[in-house]
């Protein structure tokens, strides 16, 4: 029963984490956009739905005891505005570096607003008694679990088949030009401004939804859930499964996830000294994996698939040795 | 917020002083660690991450030094410095050397990765909770009703000194007058006949240098905790970001700006959003001028 718990935790966490991931596979693998950004939506996106739907205290904002599904709803929709702010830093800055340290710095702001204004967060006390969607129905703590993941999980088929759905589209075909070569896609007469802003809104949806479900999940939320570190863990997903893939998402997910939980079954081996140390050797293994995986598979477990057309049937090794020609094209053109 | 600035009030001058020279300390800190960083960048092409966590290694092994093995601060530090760079020489030919063309996103993760491994030893050996130097622990110096302790002082000129050597070696010696060429043009520089991989091991050597320097001040003036090198690279980023990539001058002027302006605004917000300060002043410059105040003129 406890292994068998522990299994349905792990897996609820994966599907929660495959959300995330493909969050961000839409801004990077998408997009080209360096949105590190992350842990400051997943941040907005589990407070806005913890506020909506707790029962009313007298120490803080709000508590409306609002039923779950608004407060996911709730969640998207305020972190899709709040997202409107990096606005500018599309805008103004071309270097994804320094478009990322815009990013940063806004998720840290919203972290650091968490942790200072108690009437509306509680500050590092956090948020207590957050309510699961339909616990009163199932008695036993368990079966209850399960249902969550059941919930967790038809939740990321639906956003895993809209975003599939809509990267297959004109408008994500736009987007991956964007990717290739920004000053094509404006030459080719499309507001590149403009698809960027939608990249970034839709991701930081997925963002606020991925941090919704994770505070439906611990019932209790605290600014420490949302450190930087978990922003850089789902992009380090993202690299593993393959940039751009989405099914290499959920992959990535698990593969990750294992790595973090794995660490767990370590301590059986380890001197009692280290053991208390857990949180420490598992990041020490995150960091070791990431290195590992920009060395050797930059391009991840599951690379994308670059289809031209259904019409045309041509492969990646195509695509990658015309990408070769043309660039050597170009450098006898220049020399 | 009402309390603290009535706080001020009636501290008044003095109050206000004092907070200048915490600016001066911690903005120079910020200067020499951020002029380590800014080579780095430059040369290297991507923003490195581990920046931070060079400096609490290099703290980390000082104490080991210092406590551990009951030798003199000036003996630990002299020991812990060139111990920090052979370990990011190391790190680069295990790691970056493989890396040399990739995208500087992928360089900037890899350095992510490094700061988790990193830092989760540096943890794993020395544990969470925090650590002193062995220092005689001056009362500090009383100016005006200032307080400034002697080893604030020591920072201020060591940093001082840090800073012109590096001005020096930037503009007469010969590697650093490569360095510069290849920072500003990485292949008209390699058909000069400058060997590429010895600018980026100088550039290694000398970023981890005034990283390593940096830590140790910031370990003498507060204290030791293995997040320390991670809190302070916010900081180190906004400085170079605002001081314009690539500028040792720009690097120390930014760093003053962000010292200053975080302490002063500790003064008036609530001490949470120190950190935010920076990241404001760091938006506005960037949507300013995107390429830092002090960009470096050809």
């Amino acid at each position: 029963m406890g292994l068998l718990s522990f299994v349905i935790f792990f897996l609820t966490l994966v599907a929660i984490y495959a959300i995330l991931s493909i969050g961000i596979n839409i801004n990077w693998g998408g997009t080209g956009l360096f949105n590190v950004s992350i842990h400051g939506m997943m941040l907005i996106g589990a407070y806005t739905s913890a506020i909506l739907t707790t029962q009313p205290t007298g120490t803080r904002f709000g508590g409306f005891g609002l039923p779950f599904i608004v407060g996911i709803l709730g969640a998207m929709i305020v972190t899709g505005i709040v997202s409107l702010c990096l606005l500018p830093f599309a805008y103004r800055l071309k270097d994804l570096n320094y478009f990322a340290l815009g990013c940063l710095g806004f998720a840290e702001i919203m972290r650091l607003i968490a942790v200072q204004e108690d009437g509306l967060t509680q500050g590092p006390m956090g948020i207590g008694m957050i309510p699961q969607p339909l616990r009163n129905l199932i008695a036993s703590r368990f079966l209850y679990d399960i249902l969550y993941l059941i919930i967790v999980i038809v939740i990321l088929i639906i956003v895993y088949f809209l975003v599939e759905k809509i990267i297959k589209t004109p408008w994500g075909r736009v987007l991956r030009s964007i990717r290739e070569d920004e000053k094509v896609s404006r030459s080719l007469g499309k507001n590149v401004f403009g698809y960027k802003i939608q990249s970034i809104v839709i991701a930081s949806m997925v963002f606020g939804l991925g941090g919704a479900l994770l505070a439906h999940l611990y019932t209790y939320i605290t600014p420490n859930n949302f450190e930087p570190i978990y922003t850089f863990i789902i992009w380090i997903m993202m690299i593993t499964g393959g940039i751009g893939n989405n099914l290499g998402m959920i992959v990535g997910a698990a593969i990750i996830r294992l790595a973090w939980e794995g660490t767990i079954i370590a301590v059986d081996y380890l001197p009692p000294v280290l053991a208390t140390r857990m949180g420490d050797i598992r990041l020490f293994v995150i960091g070791v994996v990431l290195i590992i995986v920009m060395l050797w598979s930059p391009s991840g477990i599951f690379p994308e698939n670059k289809r031209v057309s259904r019409f045309l049937k041509i492969s990646n090794y195509d695509i990658n040795k015309s990408a070769n020609v043309r660039r050597d094209l170009n450098e006898r053109d220049s020399s | 917020m009402i309390n603290n600035f009535n706080n001020l009030i009636s501290g008044g001058v003095i109050l206000k002083l004092q907070l200048i020279i915490n600016g001066l300390i911690y903005g120079i800190i910020v200067a020499v660690s951020t002029m380590g960083l800014t080579i780095t960048t430059k040369i290297l092409n991507f923003f490195n991450f581990a920046h931070g966590t060079i400096m609490t290694l290099c703290a980390f092994l000082v104490f080991s030094f210092n406590v551990g093995l009951n030798l003199p601060i000036i003996v630990s530090v002299l020991l812990a410095i060139p111990l920090s760079v052979i370990v990011a020489l190391c790190i680069d030919s295990i790691i970056y050397v493989k890396m040399r063309k990739a995208a500087s996103v992928a360089l900037l993760m890899t350095s992510i990765g490094v700061t988790f491994a990193m830092r989760s030893l540096i943890k794993v050996i020395y544990g969470g909770g925090v650590k002193f130097y062995d220092v005689r622990i001056s009362k500090g110096i009383n100016i005006l009703g200032i307080n400034i302790t002697s080893q604030q002082i020591l920072i201020i000129i060591l940093s001082i000194i840090a800073m012109y050597l590096v001005h020096l070696f930037m503009s007469k010696t010969k590697i650093g007058k490569s360095m510069r060429a290849v920072s500003g043009n990485p292949v008209l520089g390699e058909v000069t006949g400058i060997n590429p991989e010895l600018i980026y091991k100088w550039a290694w050597g000398l970023g981890t240098t005034l990283a390593a320097l940096g830590g140790f001040f910031l370990a003498l003036d507060t204290r030791l905790v293995p997040t320390m090198g991670w809190n302070i690279l916010i900081p180190i980023f906004v400085a170079m970001v605002i001081g314009g990539i690539g500028s040792i001058y720009g690097a120390v002027i930014g760093g003053l700006i962000v010292g200053f302006a975080m302490e002063i605004a500790a003064g008036f917000i609530p001490a949470t959003y120190k950190l935010g300060v920076a990241f404001i002043i760091m938006i506005v410059v960037l949507l300013w001028k995107p390429m830092g105040l002090f960009e470096e003129k050809k």
